[in-house]
């Protein structure tokens, strides 16, 4: 009996140890955790501050040199400032999209930065092509109102960082509050961003888009539209087709196609019903086809849709080929008419189909190249080797299109397209062909 | 009496296992198995997953994971072919599996393929079990915000902007994507745009934001709404 409780004593003597001793370790780790976390929650801290800090310092840097240039507005000292605008721009771009503000909060702010860099670039070129800056000089005058009151309210949040006194990841709840919208209930500190029109990609004052290729086309029905998505893939073995609502910025109609083997998505315009845009999924077999066969199934589809186009550009990457077509006429390739198509590899099926540019930019343009191709390798640097020189059109960042001169070129092993102005032989842009494990790229 | 000490040496080898477990998981050591597969990267074990599915020794999804599902599936693989079993996909296992497993040692990775890598993360976290449209469009929405003015200038910067995607809020950005997200990634790329310069999606069923209910829905696929806003 004596003996009995003994042992059941030191079973539970046992037990308790044992507890006692994973109690320890699990304080112990948890000791450690917490610290870790508080170390990584620190370094978040100090990097958002961080940020916050190098956002302060590019804004006053891109007031400083706007106010520089409300006084000089051209010439070589203009175009150094503008130099510096556009990368401390983009600075403060980058700071303010690394901070924990929502990035709804931060949206207009952010546009409002990326459109101060892309004006200075607009602007710089414009004085490099011997224009007078005296058009911009209103632009520059409203960015500066609107870069002094964002600075003066960052100014403010980074002097209470600097005082110990902002908990950083609360930045948007606290005042001075800078980033939101002006639909929010403290609109009362919110910046008013002006309207900027210029000669660029983000400029307000853009065209909208608009399908030149379909004007004057023949309206189609939502009916009629279903037909030829039901119809335009004969290998499909379409079942039934489901619209998803039509667009109403672009005249399109969103159709579904279901098929035997998946399904096929179409954009159909209701002006022309052409094909805008086509994605299928289905699985990929082995690849039986090479370049040559995907290259004609790719053209002959693009015109059974309407497009009389060539293959420019081949790529091929996990089992399907994208295939690149323009228009060429007179000799001249017009690249800002590219319509893309997605083939299978494993029996020529088309997967996709691309043709928003072409629906966008075709229309009857002049194509004359006023220089003499003959000039163009008097243009060449003489250390590049030139295989060929051909006509393009080809599309700017603006919006833009400008009739080119294609020179392709080699240099030391490395592969270029320089793309010469066909009036006068300036350079207007330079490609590099990369090859990647998807295959050439142009960069 | 034997028994007593066998049942008291049990308990505290337990409480000690216990214990151990608990001090190892929370000082966040991850106790994976190394040189499971050549390069030990997720492609790797995907590469691996996929081709024992085909052979029939495999049965779950393909995810990248290296789990004992996948050990096993080794083992069956190595102990039929008369390879020694270690459960170590090492040059002959990798031979006889007829694959070809990446080197992870040296980066000749593109910033290309950097930025397809990322694109396709952010599709399968956000888009995984939509249809493929539905994919390309989460993909072309990612591009289109890089091309507007509002937006960061670049993939990373879209994708990790704060509050933009849940997937990177939850964690699901670092999963490890199909097949399928990387061809809508790569379609994306290639500059197909099922949503016409959409910027905005959601999911009606589950979008708290009174904000992204006020724009305009332009089109639907499948559950998510796309708005240009």
């Amino acid at each position: 009996m004596e003996q009995r409780k003994e042992k059941r004593s030191k079973g539970w003597l046992i037990t308790a140890i044992s507890l006692m001793l994973f109690s320890m370790c699990l304080g112990v780790s948890l000791v450690f955790s917490l610290a870790h976390n508080a170390r990584a929650q620190q370094a978040l801290e100090r990097t958002y501050e961080q940020n916050l800090y190098e956002l302060g310092d590019n804004l006053s840097n891109i007031e400083v040199n706007l106010s520089k240039l409300m006084v000089a507005p051209e010439g070589r000292f203009a175009t150094t400032l503008l130099t510096d605008v556009y990368s401390e721009a983009l600075a403060a771009e980058k700071a303010l999209s690394s901070l924990p503000v929502d990035w709804h909060d931060s949206e207009n702010a952010a546009g409002f930065l990326n459109q101060v860099a892309d004006f200075a670039v607009s602007y710089q070129q414009a004085l490099i092509a011997g224009k007078t800056g005296n058009n911009y000089a209103e632009t520059v005058e409203n960015m500066y109102v609107t870069v002094r009151g964002l600075n003066a309210q960052i100014s403010d949040s980074v002097a209470l960082a600097s005082q110990n006194k902002l908990d950083i990841r609360r930045i948007t709840s606290q005042k001075p509050f800078v980033f939101r919208s002006s639909e929010s209930k403290v609109a009362h500190n919110s910046i008013e961003y002006p309207e900027l029109i210029y000669d660029g990609p983000f400029s307000d004052g853009r065209a909208k888009e608009h399908y030149c290729h379909l004007d004057g086309a023949e309206s189609v029905s939502l009916e009629e539209a279903k037909e030829i998505a039901m119809s335009a893939l004969p290998d499909f073995n379409a079942k039934s087709v489901s619209s998803a609502g039509k667009s109403e910025n672009e005249p399109l109609y969103e159709l579904t196609v279901s098929g035997e083997r998946g399904e096929a998505y179409f954009s159909i315009s209701e002006h022309g019903g052409k094909i805008v845009n086509l994605t299928v999924s289905r699985p990929l077999g082995a690849i039986m086809l090479g370049e040559t066969s995907a290259k004609a199934c790719a053209k002959d589809f693009a015109a059974r849709a309407g497009y009389d186009v060539e293959p420019v550009w081949y790529l091929a990457n996990g089992g399907v080929a994208y295939v690149n077509l323009a228009p060429i006429e007179n000799g001249v390739v017009l690249y800002t008419d590219l319509v893309k198509v997605k083939v299978a590899l494993d029996n020529g099926d088309v997967l996709g189909l691309e043709a928003k540019n072409y629906c966008l930019n075709h229309t009857e343009r002049p194509t004359e190249l006023k220089m003499n191709k003959a000039a163009i390798p008097t243009l060449i640097d003489s250390r590049l080797k030139l295989n060929s020189v051909r006509g393009a059109l080809i599309p700017l960042e603006n919006g833009a299109q400008r009739l080119c001169y294609e020179a392709a070129c080699e240099y030391k092993g490395l592969d270029y397209f320089i793309y010469l102005d066909a009036s006068n032989g300036e350079t207007v842009k330079i490609m590099r062909t990369v090859d990647s494990e998807q295959g050439s790229l142009v960069m | 009496m034997v028994m007593n000490k066998k049942r008291s040496l049990c308990l505290i080898m337990l409480a000690l296992i216990i214990a151990l477990g608990a001090f190892m998981g929370a000082a966040s050591v991850r106790a994976d198995a190394k040189n499971i597969i050549k390069g030990d990267t997720k492609e790797n074990i995907r590469i691996v997953q996929q081709r024992l599915k085909e052979l029939g020794y495999y049965k779950i999804a393909v995810d990248g994971i290296w789990g004992p599902k996948t050990l096993a599936g080794v083992k069956n693989f190595q102990r039929a072919k008369g390879l020694v079993v270690d459960g170590i996909v090492g040059s002959r296992t990798e031979k006889a599996l007829g694959v070809t497993l990446k080197s992870s040692g040296g980066s000749t990775t593109s910033t290309s393929n950097s930025d397809l890598n990322l694109l396709a993360r952010c599709v399968y976290g956000e888009a995984r079990g939509e249809p493929y449209t539905g994919q390309v469009a989460v993909a072309a929405v990612v591009l289109n915000r890089v091309r507007s003015s509002k937006f960061p200038n670049s993939i990373s910067g879209v994708i990790y902007q704060s509050g933009a995607f849940t997937a990177v809020a939850d964690g699901q950005i670092n999963l490890s994507p199909n097949t399928s997200a990387y061809n809508a990634a790569r379609d994306a790329l290639n500059g197909w745009d099922p949503t016409n310069g959409c910027l905005y999606y959601y999911n009606p069923a589950t979008a708290t934001s009174k904000w992204i209910w006020s724009l305009k829905v332009e089109l639907k696929i499948g559950r998510h709404n796309f708005a240009r806003g």
